[in-house]
């Protein structure tokens, strides 16, 4: 999570899957998801992937389903995992 | 889109998984087929650009060749500062290759048409 932070750019869309969503119960959270606003980034996360994990939903966070990350997929011009 | 520039972000420690060793033939491939190929090493895959690896004490080619190899075929390889400062590594202790900042890794990614991560 820290790496994708630091080399993300405004514009870009940070979307957590699987353990990712762990980064979302954290102490630095809330610090994190500022610099993310900070940032300009859009930050997304599985909803599936949160329940299993018992990971609660933040404003800051988009809550995604499986349809929804199809669009985004589609929505950036380039994306990598 | 057609793919112009490749980017590899390699992040695996070397040998204990299959991840540096297949990422560096990935780019030695792609590089063969003319791809503006560019491999990036990163957090524990610093540790394949050390100097002095005898990876025929495991049976294994010393992936410091491999990746001059990689050279030789056109892809270019680079190395992370910041993961080479977390361990403690100085740029006496590496083979001959190059060094960026995590601000140059940003622009790569930036610049690539894709990237994938090893």
């Amino acid at each position: 999570m820290e790496t994708a932070l630091k080399l993300a750019r405004a514009g870009d869309g940070i979307v957590l899957v699987q353990d990712a969503v762990f980064a979302l119960r954290s102490p630095s959270r809330e610090c994190r998801i500022e610099d993310a606003s900070r940032k300009g980034l859009r930050l997304y996360a599985l909803k599936a992937d949160m329940d299993a994990r018992s990971v609660k939903a933040t404003p800051a966070v988009e809550t995604i389903d499986y349809d929804r990350l199809v669009e985004l997929l589609i929505q950036y011009e380039r994306t990598f995992s | 889109m057609p793919m112009r520039k490749l980017l590899l972000i390699i992040r695996n420690a070397p040998y204990g998984t299959a991840n540096v060793g297949e990422g560096l033939r990935a780019a030695i491939a792609l590089a063969g087929m003319d791809m503006d190929t560019t491999v990036v090493l990163m957090d524990d895959a610093v540790f394949a650009a050390l100097k002095g690896q005898e990876a025929e004490a495991i049976g294994m080619n010393s992936l410091g060749e491999v990746i001059e190899s990689a050279k030789k075929y056109g892809a270019k390889p680079y190395v992370h500062s910041e993961s080479l400062q977390q361990r403690s590594i100085d740029k006496d202790d590496l083979i001959n290759v190059e060094i960026i900042d995590t601000v140059s890794v940003a622009n790569l990614i930036h610049e690539a048409d894709a990237t994938i991560t090893f």
